[in-house]
């Protein structure tokens, strides 16, 4: 049994536990349904922003991310339980440029998603003497997601694949929300594992490296081969609804990374912050 | 003939402007006239980021008669009267709410003769909300 086998069978079986109690009361409301075929899901969102953004990442040779104004959009369109997302909102673990999936079961609390996303973002590390690019294209890969919603507490679960060898991702999400008058604030804790083929295809330096056959190196730096991980992250964020269509939000975040990334030669440092303020418009 | 021509361009810009002013003063007027009694709230809304939160809101109530007497406020949220005044013909009142629904304010003349007194405006504070709460909010997606 690989380890993804394993992963996905050990998180369908804690989940399976979680949810069993509500699957029933699920099932009765379900029955009550007339229009059997609607998918409590289907819908559109839509919200597009402007605002500051702020990051201060590691990484000694990539220059995606910097500080600036920044656009920010989270679309979400689903019919028939087939979903299309666009998220490049404020919201961790956002590093998919699109997902497209299908929505193919809903209880109480509780849905299930495949997905095909990406699960790391493109990294592209700049390299100075060389004047070359060394580009580690990110690869939308199959995975189960599932998302828990109860009230004011949200969790994320996913398992999926991920650019690599056999790059494996998973990820758990914990989020809970308060209000304080009409101000609604939010923290979000969360933990990423990624496999050694993963670190290894964005952050390892020779070996197997498509673009470099047969080389040691890249600019002078040494190999490196690094090894699985787990990243850990913490953020807390707010909303203040300014009209009806008008948002006021802001963030900020901090992700520890693994030692199996941070020994790299293409990583400078163990942490990525990042924080924004923006106003919206939620269509 | 072109200093004649010039005389009767101005002098149908004058009577233009006149009629105008006039227009808008009439206009005015009518306003103060048919717009009393007045009941004014701001803001008008109080919003709420996801539909079925609890909104805050200060709100502040003005009101204007016509004539000088004694005026009480009331409000959807409560059955005793909010305050009231003694003779006088407009006032301010400013209150902090918390609503979860429409609230109405009525302004009610208290006059003796009318046992509950008589209603002479009614404002509506509308409950309002960025995101519809729908069977599966959108939250989980959007938060992560």
């Amino acid at each position: 049994m690989t380890t993804f086998t394993k992963l996905l069978s050990i998180l369908t079986f804690i989940v399976g536990i979680l949810n069993s109690s509500f699957i029933m009361a699920a099932e009765e409301k379900e029955k009550e349904k007339t229009d059997k075929t609607e998918n409590i899901r289907d819908g559109a969102y839509l919200d597009v922003g402007i605002g500051l953004t702020y990051q201060s990442d590691p990484f000694i040779f990539d220059n995606e991310g910097d500080s600036g104004l920044d656009i920010f959009i989270n679309a979400r369109y689903q019919k028939y339980g087939f979903f299309v997302e666009f998220p490049h909102g404020t919201s961790e673990q956002q590093n998919t440029v699109l997902s497209i999936g299908y929505n193919f079961l809903n209880t109480e609390h509780w849905s299930y998603d495949l997905r095909g996303a990406m699960n790391h973002r493109d990294v592209e590390y700049k390299m100075p003497k060389l004047n070359i690019v060394s580009t580690r294209v990110s690869h939308s890969k199959l995975g189960l997601r599932i998302l828990g919603d109860y009230e004011s507490t949200h969790v994320k679960l996913i398992v999926a694949g991920s650019s690599g060898a056999k790059g494996l991702y998973a990820g758990g999400w914990l989020s809970q929300n308060y209000q304080y008058n009409n101000w609604n604030f939010y923290s979000t804790v969360g933990i990423e594992y990624r496999n050694e083929d993963v670190v290894n295809y964005f952050y390892g330096v020779g070996e197997g490296e498509g673009e470099f056959p047969g080389s040691n190196e890249i600019d002078g730096l040494p190999s490196y081969q690094g090894e699985s991980g787990l990243e850990y992250t913490g953020q807390v964020g707010f909303d203040y609804p300014i009209t009806t269509d008008w948002v006021f939000e802001g963030f900020a975040r901090g992700t520890f990374l693994p030692s199996g990334i941070t020994d790299s030669p293409l990583v400078d440092g163990n942490a990525v912050i990042e924080a924004a303020i923006l106003v919206k418009y939620v269509f | 003939m072109y200093s004649k021509q010039v005389l009767i361009l101005n002098s149908i810009k004058r009577i233009f402007v006149i009629v105008t002013l006039f227009m808008l003063s009439m206009k005015v007027y009518s306003n103060d006239i048919s717009s009393l009694p007045k009941l004014t709230l701001t803001p008008n809304q109080c919003i709420s980021l996801h539909q079925g939160q609890q909104c805050f809101v200060t709100v502040n109530i003005s009101w204007q008669m016509s004539h000088a007497g004694k005026y009480c406020l009331y409000s959807s949220l409560q059955n005793k009267k909010i305050t009231c005044w003694l003779m006088t013909k407009s006032a301010q009142f400013k209150q902090e709410l918390v609503i979860d629904k429409d609230v109405t304010f009525t302004l009610k003349s208290m006059d003796d003769a009318i046992e509950n007194g008589e209603v002479i405006a009614n404002a509506v504070l509308e409950l309002a909300w960025v995101h519809k709460k729908s069977r599966r909010s959108h939250s989980a997606w959007r938060v992560f």
